[in-house]
């Protein structure tokens, strides 16, 4: 019964954002539209401090002491148990193809892959499709909106930041939690985002303390990826010759 | 279409004897490639060859200026700036960006150890050659990189890498343009920070 108010719960605020999607296609915004700059720079060096004090010390302990396989066997349960939220955002999006290649991956990595914590999906060749409800809105033609730097996250687009707060929803381990999946769910998080920090550190300690405007670099390079993943490839301007008026 | 056209203008110019004229290679979809993979096989070497930091960041200084157009990829970060500099300016600049350019990366680099990459394809548009590579770390999923390479003067050289959809060249533009704002449009001073810079 609480599994099923919650599926209600959960679909009503989707179709309360269906009723929020603009008409027409999707779109790939371009330019930055940053109304809250600073507040957002506030949050930003709250960020860094956050990173030097605490995640930046700890995922070294974390990397320097956990062997990498044991590492990557948590990155993989984490994987694991977003798949469900691949299917259904998928599904949104009309991306059937997606759909069932998640799906696949689901049922192989949570039986032949010891409840995820093995990934042979990938070593058969089936590569992972991730994608967040944030596409979704985005495929629904839901403009980007501006941009907000979430703590210890960084910056997002306002889209990209509810699509994360659904897709919390959309990961059973949340959906079953308390206990013991929440712990699971959180745990595992930690994990993941500490063996991102410890194996990314040279490029994230570049990003953030390298000098000049960390706010503006981190911003710049956010904006990039994510309108990278949602567009699936370069634009017209990007294979054009930069050097054509020299 | 292009390249037909190319090739066929090419004939033309050989047969009245300029030959001198043509270049060396012609950019094609297959030699861009070939480029670009000899430039990552000389790139994961040197980053799994277990070397110093400092030897890291030698060797690819080196392989950045014999695959890269560095001299247009230094010039295009100065934005406008570029047209009021002198010929001596623009050198000096040119020299202390490439080895920008190998200590920061060089560094970055080192995240990549016991990393492979696998050329996927080539296309070309608009007269250059985009090849899309997959890097793959162990224990992450793999990373989607392009390869865009140009014809500079006869010769292929790469001109920008988008890695997972950021835009090398056009990151460092703002990069730089922001410190040079910073020291009032003064290439000169630029040029000795970024000496000691990365």
């Amino acid at each position: 019964m609480k599994f099923f108010d919650l599926l209600v719960s959960k679909l009503a605020v989707v179709f309360v954002l269906l009723a929020l999607a603009a008409c027409g296609g999707p779109e790939v915004s371009s330019g930055v539209y940053d109304p809250y700059e600073s507040n957002n720079r506030i949050t930003h060096e709250a960020n860094k401090q956050f990173d030097r004090g605490v995640a930046r010390p700890l995922s070294n302990g974390y990397g320097n002491t956990v062997p990498s396989e044991f590492r990557f066997v948590i990155n993989n349960f984490r994987s694991n148990f977003e798949e469900p939220s691949y299917v259904i955002n998928a599904l949104l999006q009309g991306r059937v193809d997606d759909a069932l290649v998640s799906t696949g991956r689901f049922l192989i990595n949570s039986t032949v892959g010891l409840l995820g914590l093995f990934d042979p999906a990938t070593d058969f060749g089936i590569a992972q499709r991730d994608t967040d409800f944030g596409e979704t809105l985005f495929v629904w033609g839901v403009r980007e909106g501006a941009v907000v730097e979430l703590p210890v996250l960084g910056p997002h687009t306002t889209r990209h930041a509810w699509g994360r707060v659904v897709d919390i929803g959309l990961n059973p381990l949340n959906i079953f939690a308390p206990s013991p999946t929440g712990e699971l769910s959180l745990g595992s998080y930690v994990g993941q985002s500490l063996d991102f920090r410890y194996e990314l550190s040279n490029t994230i300690d570049g990003v953030l303390y390298d000098p000049g405007d960390s706010y503006a670099r981190a911003r710049g390079l956010y904006l990039q990826a994510r309108r990278f993943k949602l567009s699936g490839g370069p634009t017209e301007e990007d294979l054009s010759d930069p050097f054509a008026d020299f | 279409m292009e390249r037909r056209r190319f090739i066929f203008a090419g004939t033309a110019v050989a047969f009245a004897g300029v030959t001198a004229a043509l270049p060396a290679t012609a950019l094609s979809t297959r030699s861009a490639q070939a480029l670009v993979e000899a430039a990552t096989k000389e790139i994961t070497a040197t980053i799994n060859s277990g070397r110093s930091q400092a030897a890291v960041i030698r060797e690819f200084e080196r392989i950045f200026s014999r695959y890269a157009d560095v001299p247009n990829i230094a010039r295009y970060t100065l934005g406008v700036e570029a047209r009021s500099a002198s010929a001596a300016e623009l050198r000096a600049y040119t020299a202390a960006f490439q080895g920008y350019m190998a200590r920061k990366y060089g560094r970055q680099f080192q995240d990549f150890q016991g990393g492979a990459i696998q050329v996927t394809g080539a296309r070309t548009v608009n007269n250059i050659v985009e090849v899309r590579a997959l890097a793959s770390a162990p224990g992450s999923n793999p990373v989607e990189v392009l390869f865009l390479v140009r014809d500079s003067n006869g010769q292929d050289r790469m001109f920008n890498i988008f890695v997972e959809g950021i835009n090398m060249l056009l990151s460092e533009r703002d990069e730089i343009l922001a410190m040079l704002d910073a020291r009032r449009g003064d290439i000169g001073r630029l040029t000795r920070d970024l000496q000691a810079a990365g």
